[in-house]
């Protein structure tokens, strides 16, 4: 297989073509590393690759294999994670000057359970400055390029995440979700992410940016990916004690291809935000598409679309100004301008306005269940009310302009954080200029077997999904 | 709500008067979306009503 051949393949497939043997970890790790160095650097999405850590993994996974052995299901796969995942030793930059040179003690869980299961690390991606930012916006590391427009932003805060599984330069991705920076990016890059259920996947070991907003999760080209990696790293952890107990479901094998009897209800309304004609057309088309999987679909106000995005910033801007108190008193010259103003606000908030914010969201989530999944089974929602804007145009420096953006890039997304509930974007068809959408779909606590169902029905019935961009691993350089 | 109880809450941290703005904006709108939140509700609460809530799994024989 050539280069292009390996990286045409997605995650299932390749680490299928790996464990039968049609082709090795050496060449897959190979074409991953080369790919990244010339076509991630030039979109701008690499923070460091480790290929002589990764190519030695690789052949230790193919002397393994040769003598019969497989570490897990994605034995000898090679991936590129946000920079933002500690690994003990080993340079995590977390997209600041404030984590320059920074080598963390701890490995994050996450990779523990990558590592058992087969995958290979590989390197780093550039991210939103200590992932506090939906544009994708980094002017200290630059800001990643989308590869379907290379003018235009890729979504943040796993920016260069998801411009390089687009690309396909790397198959997949893990991502952090305080606001909907898994769910963005992968609506303005055609991918697919699920933010997990609060709790559904350790933290441990992941840099910090707000502890009740805080998810982890992936960003990959199929919802099959996604039902991979997440059932690889999901699950109860003593280092993360929000973690919860229930079992984690095989999740590829929850994966269907019709929705007959899911009651799923759209938010057509009550965003708290407007989205463009064109979304609102991709949604309405959306619709339709569920309705002929079998879904029984009916159409509804979100009640609270706008009080769960107030009661999210409070606590998004609190905790993150909390965390990062001593960095802005000693080094506040280092932060980027977009970063301070979505934190500064944070220190002039209340202690009691915080704690009512959080003392709510038992209420707010016991609420929302109540009123509309009670007599459903998942929402549906746009997952942004644009496609990606462009660089240049918004980029003013985190002023009132840069933050209204933020606001109205995060309003159908932001709310799922605050509630914890999970949810997932998925390709939902492109805007007259060519930029994809995505479609938000989300389901009760621990319902990830199901939204991702959902994902793989839409996205087998639509084919959104396979288009590649114009920048990619598979075009001529 | 009064205007200075979110003035300067960590006044050792320089804060600009758009952000101040801000958060005076967002405590307006705090409370009044918790206004009608019980008596004794607790960050603790969410953790038990999301495990409550939680679905099953999909059971593997189907």
């Amino acid at each position: 297989m050539t280069p292009a051949e390996i990286l045409s393949r997605d995650l299932c497939e390749i680490a299928a073509s790996i464990r039968d043997g049609s082709v090795s970890s050496r060449a897959v790790t190979e074409a991953v590393l080369g790919m990244m160095e010339a076509r991630g650097r030039e979109l701008g999405a690499v923070a460091r690759l480790w290929p002589e850590r990764a190519m030695a993994e690789a052949e230790a996974c193919d002397r393994e294999r040769a003598a019969g052995r497989l570490r897990g299901p994605l034995h000898g796969v090679p991936l590129v994670h946000k920079d933002m995942f500690y690994r003990a030793g080993e340079l995590t930059e977390c997209g600041s000057r404030l984590f320059a040179g920074f080598r963390p003690a701890v490995t994050a869980t996450v990779l523990e359970r990558l590592d058992a299961a087969g995958a290979i690390d590989a390197g780093r991606t550039h991210m939103v400055e200590v992932a506090l930012g939906i544009t994708g916006h980094n002017p200290w590391t630059g800001t990643p390029r989308n590869p379907w427009n290379r003018a235009r932003l890729t979504g943040g805060s796993t920016s260069g995440g998801a411009a390089s599984v687009a690309a396909r330069l790397n198959f997949a991705t893990l991502g952090s979700d305080t606001g909907g920076s898994i769910r963005v990016p992968a609506a303005f890059c055609n991918l697919v992410g699920i933010k997990p259920t609060y709790g559904r996947v350790s933290r441990a070991g992941c840099m910090p940016l707000s502890f009740t907003l805080d998810h982890i999760g992936p960003i990959a080209r199929s919802a099959a990916d996604c039902a991979l990696l997440l059932r690889v790293i999901a699950g109860r952890d003593p280092r993360d004690p929000t973690t919860g107990d229930q079992p984690v479901p095989d999740y590829p094998a929850a994966l269907g291809e019709d929705l007959r009897g899911q009651r799923i209800l759209a938010l057509v309304d009550g965003l708290g935000c407007a989205p463009e004609p064109i979304v609102l057309r991709r949604f309405a088309e959306a619709r339709d598409v569920l309705r002929d999987l079998g879904a029984e679909l009916r159409e509804a106000a979100f009640p609270a679309g706008e009080p769960l995005n107030v009661l999210r910033r409070v606590i998004g801007m609190a905790e993150p100004a909390a965390l990062h108190r001593e960095h802005v008193l000693n080094r506040r010259e280092a932060f980027n301008p977009h970063t301070l103003a979505r934190m500064e606000p944070g220190f002039a908030i209340g202690a009691g306005v915080y704690a009512r914010a959080l003392a709510a969201r038992g209420e707010m989530l016991a609420r929302i269940c109540r009123e509309l999944l009670s007599d459903a089974d998942l929402l549906v929602l746009p997952t942004a009310v644009s496609g990606a804007p462009p660089i240049v145009e918004t980029d003013t420096g985190g002023d009132a302009r840069f933050v209204a953006l933020a606001n109205r890039l995060t309003a159908c997304v932001a709310p799922f954080n605050y509630l914890g509930l999970p949810a997932a974007s998925v390709p939902m068809g492109f805007d007259e200029e060519g930029l994809p959408l995505g479609l938000q779909i989300v389901g009760r606590p621990f319902a990830e077997a199901r939204v991702l169902r959902a994902c793989h029905a839409f996205e087998r019935a639509t084919g959104h999904g396979r288009r590649v961009p114009p920048f990619s691993a598979l075009a001529a350089a | 709500m009064s205007e200075h109880a979110a003035d300067r809450p960590d006044a050792a941290v320089p804060v600009s008067p758009e952000a101040r703005r801000v958060a005076r904006e967002l405590t307006r709108l705090v409370d009044r979306v918790t206004r009608d939140l019980p008596f004794g509700a607790e960050p603790a609460d969410y953790l038990v009503i999301r495990d409550r809530l939680a679905e099953p799994a999909p059971d593997p024989r189907r």
